[in-house]
């Protein structure tokens, strides 16, 4: 878990930043790793269930990112479009995980069963890592923009 | 009491989880398999089930041949009381020929006003009509020539490859000089005379049309308005004419109602035309006797009940068919639960070119029904088949 009393009051230096991004990198591994085994019930009429519960743990993850940096909000129009379409992104590559498993299907017919744990997996780990590389960005321009950062 | 972290846990717990599920999932599909191969031994075992699958196998095609002859015979046709007219169908493959010339002038004459005298098919055969009306569809047509202002003969064979990579980049980018203006869409004509009215409408000319063709769901009245038939019809071309209906039915409405009025089309002109002879016969009541249709090299239109609805509205039908032109094969009589017909009595002849197009064109039309080598009788060239 990060902890947050950790952060410099007075200055902040980029070890620190360096630390947290790596802290909150773990915490979406670990969220993906959740997200992942949430996907493998055995319960295949609970897919509408299984898909709310893996959203809410997305969207408890974005929450818990922006948090770990200090709800910065400093961000251009262009920061703010790219960060959707890096969302979309996070979309199609776990649409692509899930055919990639149904494809080796083919070959190993037990594959397609991991499909959506592959897809839901990949798709938070992706979300988890351009929401924290957007806060990040965010946070370092709220912070040189006031020149608190020091080497 | 060892601790864990919680990455540990959860790394664990997704191990657990897969292997569980993966091997739930092979038991799974090893029961399958086993369900499979006794059902399967039960099936080849029993002397009922073999030979009702080989006979379906072996006659399935006679089957399917068997019910498209049911369902093309379910449908009661009786002969026009007018008969086919040679003279006026060389007239109107030659007026089909002129709409699509008329279509083609109007997207590259920004000045043209539709009129199809000055078009080059035009013959004296047509003196003693006026033209009455243009049908000209609502949308207008965007036009783009490509102009290439460095066009010149460059002996250096690596420098017009490099041109030519510019060039489509240019044009990708939008930067290339282009020629760009719109047209209206012209769809056909009415003609009249003392003797005859015409209505004719062209074939299939824009992407978008196309497209329309492919589109063969069937839809009734209630999905669709603008005009009236019976029935269900071919989407994509009922779609068409629905754009076209109000102009061609304001048009029809001019017309002597006391003389013939001749409906007509080729290719995609074909269901065009006979939506528009049933529309204009519920419609324009007045004018209902007087419609003949022409059909020239049409798809199948309609299920059996617009059919039917269309042989007793527009009883003096023809449809003149090259026997060599897919066209007129498609869609399907039956595709799943979609069961498609022609409308009108059939005109056919055979031409081999060898090839699709040539077999669809206006000008093998044209050229066999100027010989007059349609015919509604059986032919005597040898044919195969398991009738």
């Amino acid at each position: 878990m990060v902890n947050d009393s950790t952060a410099p009051t007075a200055s902040i230096t980029s070890s620190w930043i360096s630390q947290r991004y790596r802290t909150i990198q773990s915490m979406v591994v670990d969220y993906a790793l959740g997200v992942a085994i949430i996907a493998l019930n055995p319960f295949r009429s609970l897919l509408v269930l299984t898909l709310c519960v893996a959203g809410a743990l997305i969207l408890k993850m974005m929450w818990d990112i922006r948090h770990k940096w200090h709800f910065a909000g400093r961000h251009s129009v262009l920061a703010i479009a790219s960060y959707l379409f890096n969302l979309l992104g996070a979309l199609t590559m776990g649409f692509m995980a899930l055919l990639t498993l149904i494809f080796i299907g083919v070959v190993f017919p037990v594959m397609p069963r991991f499909g959506l744990a592959a897809a839901l997996m990949t798709l938070t780990w992706i979300v988890g890592a351009v929401t924290n590389q957007f806060f990040l960005n965010g946070y370092l321009k709220g912070k040189s923009a006031i020149g608190e950062i020091n080497g | 009491m060892a601790k864990f972290t919680r990455r540990q846990l959860l790394l664990g717990g997704l191990g657990a989880s897969v292997a569980a599920t993966g091997i739930h999932e092979a038991l799974r599909l090893r029961a399958v398999a086993a369900q499979q191969a006794k059902l399967t031994q039960l099936a080849l075992q029993s002397p009922d089930y073999i030979e009702t699958t080989v006979n379906a196998a072996i006659e399935g095609d006679l089957e399917a041949t068997a019910r498209v002859k049911e369902i093309q015979e379910s449908v009661t046709f009786t002969p026009p009381p007018i008969p086919y007219e040679r003279e006026m169908s060389k007239t109107l493959i030659q007026c089909s020929r002129l709409g699509t010339e008329q279509y083609l002038t109007g997207k590259f004459d920004p000045n043209y006003d539709g009129s199809i005298t000055s078009l080059p098919t035009y013959t004296d055969r047509l003196n003693g009509f006026t033209q009455a009306a243009s049908i000209v569809g609502p949308d207008e047509a965007k036009v783009k020539t490509q102009v290439d202002l460095s066009a010149q003969a460059l002996p250096d064979p690596l420098q017009k490859s490099f041109n030519q990579v510019q060039s489509t980049v240019q044009a990708l980018a939008g930067q290339t000089v282009t020629l760009a203006w719109t047209t209206p869409v012209y769809w056909g004509f009415v003609l009249t005379s003392e003797q005859a009215n015409i209505l004719v409408f062209r074939g299939t000319q824009r992407t978008n049309e196309w497209l329309q063709t492919v589109r063969a769901e069937q839809i009734d009245q209630s999905k669709i308005s603008g005009f009236e038939f019976k029935g269900k019809v071919h989407e994509g071309f009922a779609g068409i004419y629905a754009t076209l209906a109000n102009p061609t039915i304001e048009a029809v409405k001019t017309l002597d109602p006391t003389i013939p009025l001749y409906v007509a089309g080729h290719s995609l002109g074909s269901p065009l035309a006979t939506l528009a002879a049933m529309d204009i016969a519920l419609r324009v009541p007045a004018i209902k006797d007087q419609i003949q249709l022409y059909s020239f090299a049409g798809p199948r239109l309609g299920d059996p009940t617009f059919v039917s609805a269309h042989h007793e509205l527009v009883p003096n039908s023809y449809r003149v068919a090259n026997l060599t032109d897919p066209t007129t094969l498609v869609p399907p009589t039956a595709i799943g639960d979609l069961v498609y017909l022609h409308v009108g009595e059939p005109w056919e002849f055979v031409t081999s070119k060898n090839d699709v197009g040539p077999h669809h064109y206006i000008s093998t039309y044209r050229a066999a029904i100027e010989k007059e080598v349609e015919s509604n009788q059986p032919r005597d060239f040898p044919i195969s088949g398991i009738d």
